[in-house]
């Protein structure tokens, strides 16, 4: 029997690999998601983390890469493999080295000789009770065992700064397990007792380091989904392994999540099914009051998912629903139903139709403005998890059990929405996302533009450069390339020393019916020749294009140069490769072209506003701030 | 499944070598790749596959793939046992 005859996910990895990952970079994720056995993981792992195999995911386009240096104080040959199996899996090609048996504090101590030039990303130092305990002379002195343990979490920060320095980076620490042999050798049960209640505020405060530095991040060994945590004793004796294959593949599952989180991967959007997911039954044929839903079993299972997912959605997942229904009935049901943890408020959109769930997740995904990998598909039914990993394999699909009661751990167990800090923003988004969903519904049930922008309710104002705005305006400079009039970016000190020199800048804050927009836009008005304003640049975010704001902007500053009695308003256009919808803008803002030859040669476009007549503000916005708040130059 | 083909197999698949360049009287030492962690993955691995212990002493001593699918056998014939 050759490779080629035999089935598997293994074989098939190794003719993958000699045909090329690149081939099939797909192909190559689902079969490891296809492995359960830590063993098969650990393999897949050295099959794809070759420096060749690395080259090839990450040519072909679809992955994503990072870098992850391995400590600890035992043996983990398998830990580093499986790390890169469970990545590719995700999509994402890893990079990977490991310091030597127990070289842990000497490796960093040493200015990292062997991790260094990786420049890790992630940095894993996963620790055993060897660790603690090889420090203590003898162990069943417990007041030595307390004092070693009081003390340790203190030298784990050190060495986590040390390491910082060395190798940057985030860094991955853990609880540590206390090994059975550990206890069993103290025959009292006081004894034991105090040595556990040492060991426990131990790794209470290797916990707490994770809040008090940013850059740190502690895993909590005590979670882990795994069956054992130590090695096999035969392994412990000839291999100085510390943990059990299954507890190595949980913790690999743990620092992908990590790494993930720190490439800023976390999925931001569950898509949820309604009949015999979020509740029990088919609310179609068995109406609204025969649905289940809270109460005993099996309704007690349906809301537990759905409280998973109001406090995902309260931490700034985007919920929304996808279900193949009549509108009218699943939003009855939604709305109605006593029993319902999610409210109607919590799901930025519900998608009760007949087409195929494929089609509503894209749209869904274009409309919120993310990627479809950012969308995890929560669906009892296995041919419509099929068919969303068949249509659309970037799409997170977490495998459901038959049974509704491990709906909830199944989910958030795949999930994928890790952060590694959770921020304002964060918690914020999904009111932004909502906002934006309702603004495109607004614009689809209206039947023409100017409706649309009147029934927006946009308010608009201008504020003065501030310590508040002044990082937000950089940044819209900076990040700004559509519409971006000069190409001009105004960096923190070139602003200090326009604006020194009598120049001004300004932001612009749009908020509408659907919520506030935030600081949208900025501009820059340097004095001109003859006691003319000149506008320097204005920026604007495309999240705003087509309401008109530019014309309120600019219309807003023309009022303001005559009310301070500026001879004129000049401009200028220069076209960059992003720019070019926004060519016309200042003639359509009622400026006249001025170009000279010379300014024709370089591209840049001159214009000029005489002030007699200042163009109407579009009549669909309200000014809350505007003209009068713009300071003479 | 004859030992043999399950060490060779599981050899080719951990070392990613080809399978049909392993006979039994290939030399171990002599697989590419072959070092004492390679030798550990290979056992537990099919320790795993026969779901049972093997003699690790005998299985050290092992030289050839051929000594290695003599320390299966036990175990190989008593799982065919059990499948019938």
């Amino acid at each position: 029997m050759t490779t080629a005859d035999r089935r598997g996910p293994i074989p098939e990895l190794r003719a993958l690999k000699r045909a090329g990952l690149g081939t099939d970079p797909g192909r190559v994720r689902a079969l490891i998601a296809e492995l359960t056995d830590p063993l098969d993981l650990e393999a897949a792992g050295r099959l794809v983390g070759g420096a060749k195999q690395r080259t090839a995911l990450t040519e072909s386009g679809s992955f994503r890469e990072t870098r992850i240096a391995f400590l600890a104080s035992s043996t983990i040959d398998p830990l580093p493999p499986m790390v890169v199996a469970a990545l590719a899996r995700e999509g994402v090609a890893a990079a990977t080295r490991a310091a030597g048996f127990d070289q842990w504090q000497l490796e960093v101590l040493t200015g990292a000789p062997e991790l260094g030039d990786l420049e890790p990303r992630v940095v894993s130092c996963l620790l055993d009770d060897r660790a603690v305990l090889s420090a203590v002379a003898d162990p069943l002195d417990l007041e030595l065992v307390e004092r070693r343990c009081a003390g340790f979490a203190a030298e784990l920060a050190e060495w986590a700064h040390a390491c910082r320095g060395t190798l940057g980076g985030t860094v991955v620490l853990n609880t540590v397990p206390l090994s059975p042999l550990a206890r069993a050798r103290h025959v009292d049960y006081a004894g034991r007792a105090r040595l556990a209640s040492a060991w426990h505020r131990m790794n209470s405060d290797i916990l707490a380091l994770a809040a008090d530095h940013a850059s740190v991040v502690v895993v909590d060994t005590a979670g882990l989904d795994t069956p054992t945590v130590a090695a096999d004793d035969r392994m412990r004796h000839i291999a100085g392994q510390a943990f059990s294959p299954h507890f190595l593949r949980a913790y690999a599952e743990e620092l992908t999540r990590v790494a993930r989180a720190e490439l800023g991967l976390a999925r931001k959007c569950l898509v949820l099914d309604l009949d015999n997911t979020l509740w029990g039954g088919v609310v179609g044929d068995d109406g609204v009051g025969g649905i289940r839903v809270g109460g005993a079993y099996p309704g007690s299972a349906f809301s537990e998912l759905q409280g998973l997912a109001r406090d995902l959605g309260r931490q700034g997942v985007i919920l929304a629903v996808s279900s193949k229904n009549d509108p009218d009935i699943a939003e009855e049901a939604i709305t109605t139903h006593p029993e319902m943890v999610l409210a109607r408020e919590d799901l930025v959109a519900v998608r009760a139709d007949w087409r195929p769930k494929p089609d509503n997740v894209a749209e869904l995904a274009r409309e919120l403005n993310i990627g479809t990998d950012a969308m995890v598909f929560v669906d009892d039914n296995p041919a419509e998890r099929e068919l969303m990993r068949h249509a659309l394999p970037e799409v997170t699909v977490p495998e459901m059990p038959a049974d509704p009661s491990g709906y909830a751990l199944s989910v958030a167990r795949a999930a994928g929405v890790d952060l590694l800090r959770l921020t304002r923003e964060d918690r914020g988004r999904a009111d932004m996302y909502r906002a934006q969903t309702g603004r495109e519904q607004l614009r689809a049930g209206s039947d023409n533009l100017e409706g649309y922008l009147h029934a927006l309710e946009s308010r608009l104002s201008l504020e003065p450069l501030d310590e508040l705005n002044s990082a937000r305006v950089v940044q819209l400079f900076a990040k700004t390339n559509q519409f971006n009039l000069t190409g001009r970016r105004y960096g923190a000190e070139e602003i200090a020393r326009i604006t020194g020199r009598g120049g001004g800048f300004y932001a612009a804050r749009l908020s509408d019916r659907f919520g506030d927009n935030g600081l949208i836009a900025a501009l820059a008005l340097l004095p001109g020749d003859g006691g003319a304003w000149e506008i320097g640049n204005i920026v604007m975010s495309c999240r705003v294009f087509s309401r008109d704001v530019e014309h309120a902007i600019v219309g807003s500053v023309l009022r303001a140069a005559l009310r301070h009695g500026a001879s004129a308003v000049t401009a200028s256009f220069t076209r960059t490769d992003r720019n070019a919808k926004f060519a016309g803008f200042y003639p359509e803002a009622g400026f006249t072209e001025v170009t000279d030859t010379a300014g024709a040669t370089d591209g840049t476009r001159a214009f000029h506003h005489d002030l007699a007549q200042p163009p109407p503000l579009p009549a669909w916005i309200t000014i809350t701030r505007g003209e009068e708040i713009i300071d003479a130059l | 499944m004859r030992s043999e083909e399950l060490a060779s197999e599981v050899v080719a698949d951990l070392l990613d070598v080809d399978e049909d360049g392993l006979s039994p009287d290939v030399r171990l030492a002599d697989v590419e790749g072959w070092d004492s962690v390679n030798a550990l993955r290979v056992l537990v691995y099919l320790e795993r596959a026969l779901g049972a212990e093997l003699d690790y002493d005998a299985f050290e001593r092992a030289r050839t793939l051929g000594d290695m699918a003599a320390v299966l056998e036990p175990h190989v014939s008593a799982r065919d046992g059990a499948d019938l």
